[in-house]
């Protein structure tokens, strides 16, 4: 008979992922453990004329301790959840047969019926190993069946037997008791071997290709230069690959915005669909690109075994600070999103360490920030384009430095302890699979966009309601402006007058909206900071995403809502007044702003993937407090200092 | 007449190449536990590839990095050469 579901098992870095793959196809989901945030993939597999359920499991080492993977593996085999499978496929790595099977004698002291998939052979067979299965069979008293998962050798094999096994399993007689330690389950294993092996198990042989480019890849110098040119590789393609789908996406929602303004009548359902909903998934969906990338290339490097050299690389100097060397990857994701890098945090092992990580990674200057750091950066060093250089790579080193203070200060206060020791298996290098790499960048873009994407979308919509209500009549200059267009002008003229209104009435919406509101009501408390009620509304609307800021202001002044206004504007904004007559922009206040739109946690996404990734939206309330209070008393110290010392 | 047997020293002072014994682990016990899951169990052979940060042994088939930190509160008995 077969089982309705089974579940796949295995040590890390034995091909789990590829044969899942290869038995449900790209057709699997992707959610979490109950009550925990690690993820879990179920997908279907055909045996023979029944559809199973595959549940493919946290890979591990041992059933035992105290790790939340070990943790939720028991639960799953003693049936503590709904998942319990009706059988377990036992991965194993033929080529490192021992350590993967006391996983297995420790699999076998549980009740569900067990097949091993004895994965790898070719490596194995080459490497001069032979191992005579059917007595590995006999002696742990299951159906072994080899194969090579990534070319689908074997599989008919692990289907026949899935669709013969016993509903009990028969454990072997000289089985360890299943409270019996890792050694006694150690030792029973290499009598196991001792007999499978023909002619006893054989000593491990030096891999002299592994220790050559481990020499190079883990070492202080080169392996610091190895690990740059790759980042630097993964960076860049975040950065400028990703611009492309990105740009396609922002273009299709326009065009999708347009239409229904051409469809529906002009009103209130078409500015909630327009600005609200469409906005709002545009909003979202522009993060796709760089997130399926992101998990794309971080497949493939881990496949290849390289991420493991990488960790103990950084980790010399990042658990300085508090964090764990793994941190990498999320750390250097940030420059472009916190989002992908707040989601890949997933390969820390350690808790503490990922939340550490977790925490500190929107510091990093993401390129949401850019446009702000051009414009106020120009603010600041409006005739000193060196000057105005320095103080953006200033604002780069600021993020940064903000994040490692942090991490240690964290590691003092609320996630007390020092990162765990790093003690990672090295696996050996292999070919990266592509489509492994597809599969799981389809798999984390389909679960951003089922989870934190629909919070994204309810977020964006409120955020457009604050910003668009309550409606105020056009002002009489924009009125005038439109009456003049109407009078029989010349249609370039009209044109021109009407672009003009349409300005004057978006400034005064902006102003007389909650957002606008809002900002007047609490000016008084970023009085301290320099900021008048238009810069305060400007900090307020970019807590939504930190480049509103700048369409905001170009509002403010007069000009469109374009991401990135022209000399024109900027020239406007770095003019404008406060209602005392005063320049907004003074030297001070730039730097004070500035300072406070690097530390600010100003992305309602990001804080809607933290309470995701870690599981309690207390971790995102966290984040926003101490971001956005580091952020106010640092601005509050820049401009207070340059007051004192004389520059306004 | 047969040989004392080695002291044991810390894993951070055995010479590159060398196969040893695993003598103690003077850890926290999680961090025993990953090692003790990784194949470091109790008096098991292991063969020292590299020094340093990270140091990297062999145990049977399988490779473990080793932060420097926890390669000195491991102690091995270094085997007579030829052994392994």
């Amino acid at each position: 008979m077969s089982a309705s579901s089974v579940a796949l098992l295995g040590n890390p870095n034995t091909g789990k992922t590829t044969l899942f793959n290869r038995l449900c196809g790209a057709r699997a989901k992707t959610s979490n453990f109950p009550g925990t945030t690690t993820a879990m993939r179920v997908g279907r597999s055909q045996v023979g004329a029944d559809t199973i359920e595959v549940i493919d499991l946290p890979g591990l080492y041992s059933l035992q301790g105290e790790s939340p993977e070990a943790a939720i593996v028991r639960g799953v085999l003693r049936g503590d959840t709904e998942s319990r499978p009706g059988a377990v496929i036992a991965l194993v790595d033929a080529s490192n047969l021992f350590r993967n099977l006391v996983l297995v004698a420790e699999l076998l002291t549980f009740d569900e019926p067990v097949v091993v998939a004895l994965n790898m052979v070719d490596i194995a067979e080459r490497t001069g190993l032979r191992l005579d299965v059917p007595t590995l069979s006999r002696r742990l008293g299951v159906p072994v069946v080899p194969m090579v998962a990534s070319k689908g050798i074997g599989l008919d094999g692990l289907r026949t037997v899935l669709g013969s096994l016993p509903t009990v399993q028969v454990r072997p007689t000289d089985l360890p008791a299943p409270d019996a330690s890792l050694e006694q389950f150690t030792t029973w294993i290499d009598d196991v071997l001792n007999d499978a092996y023909p002619g006893g198990a054989p000593a491990a042989a030096l891999d002299a290709r592994t220790e050559r480019i481990d020499r190079v890849l883990t070492h202080p110098v080169s392996g610091t230069l190895v690990f740059i040119g790759v980042m630097g590789a993964l960076f860049w393609t975040l950065f400028e690959l990703a611009t492309v789908p990105m740009d396609l996406i922002e273009l299709t929602f326009g065009y999708l915005g347009s239409g229904v303004s051409a469809v529906l009548p002009a009103g209130a359902i078409r500015d909630l669909l327009i600005d609200g909903v469409i906005g709002g998934i545009a909003g979202t969906v522009v993060f796709l690109p760089q997130i399926c990338l992101l998990f794309f290339m971080i497949s493939l490097l881990e496949d290849t075994g390289y991420l493991a050299r990488a960790a103990f690389v950084n980790d010399r100097i990042f658990r300085r600070f508090g964090l764990p060397g793994q941190a990498f990857v999320p750390l250097l994701t940030a420059h472009a999103c916190a989002l992908p890098a707040i989601m890949s945090t997933r390969l820390i092992p350690d808790r503490r360490d990922r939340l550490a990580t977790i925490m500190v990674a929107p510091f990093m200057s993401c390129s949401a920030r850019l446009p702000v750091y051009i414009l106020l950066t120009g603010l600041l060093f409006a005739d000193r384009p060196a000057l105005a250089g320095l103080a953006f790579a200033g604002c780069y080193l600021l993020g940064s430095g903000a994040a490692f203070f942090s991490a240690w200060l964290f590691g003092k206060t609320g996630l007390k302890g020092s990162p765990r020791p790093m003690v990672l298996e090295l696996p050996t290098y292999k070919r990266p699979s592509l489509s492994n790499a597809l599969l799981t960048a389809k798999d984390q873009g389909q679960a951003f966009l089922q989870t934190a994407g629909t919070v994204i979308v309810a977020i964006c919509v409120v955020m457009w309601w604050l910003s668009a209500y309550p409606k105020v009549g056009a002002p009489a200059e924009a009125v005038e402006l439109r009456q003049t267009a109407d009078s029989g002008v010349a249609p370039a003229v009209a044109d021109e007058l009407r672009a003009r209104a349409d300005v004057l009435e978006a400034r005064a919406e902006q102003s007389g909206s909650f957002a606008g509101i809002m900002g007047r009501t609490i000016q008084p408390v970023f009085q301290p900071l320099g900021y008048d009620w238009q810069l305060t509304v400007g900090v307020l609307t970019s807590f939504l995403a930190r480049e509103v800021f700048v369409s905001t202001m170009s509002v403010i002044v007069g000009g469109g809502a374009e991401a990135e206004p022209d000399e024109g504007i900027r020239q406007r904004i770095r003019t404008m007044t406060r209602d005392d007559g005063s320049l907004v922009f003074t030297r001070a206040t730039a730097a004070s702003a500035l300072v406070f739109f690097v530390l600010a946690m100003q992305c309602l996404p990001t804080l809607a993937v933290t309470r995701k990734e870690t599981g309690k939206v207390k971790y995102a309330v966290i984040q926003l407090v101490y971001m956005s209070g580091l952020a106010y008393v640092t601005a509050l110290i820049v401009y207070q200092s340059m007051r004192a010392v004389g520059i306004s | 007449m047969t040989p004392a047997p080695a002291a044991p020293i810390s894993l951070s002072d055995l010479a590159v190449g060398a196969v040893a014994r695993l003598h103690e682990a003077r850890l926290d016990p999680e961090a025993c536990h990953q090692l003790r899951s990784l194949g470091l169990t109790e008096s098991c052979q292991l063969r020292l590839c590299k020094t340093g940060e990270p140091c990297i042994v062999q145990v049977r088939s399988t490779r473990i990095g080793i932060s420097g930190a926890v390669a000195r509160r491991i102690f091995v008995v270094p085997l007579p050469v030829g052994v392994g």
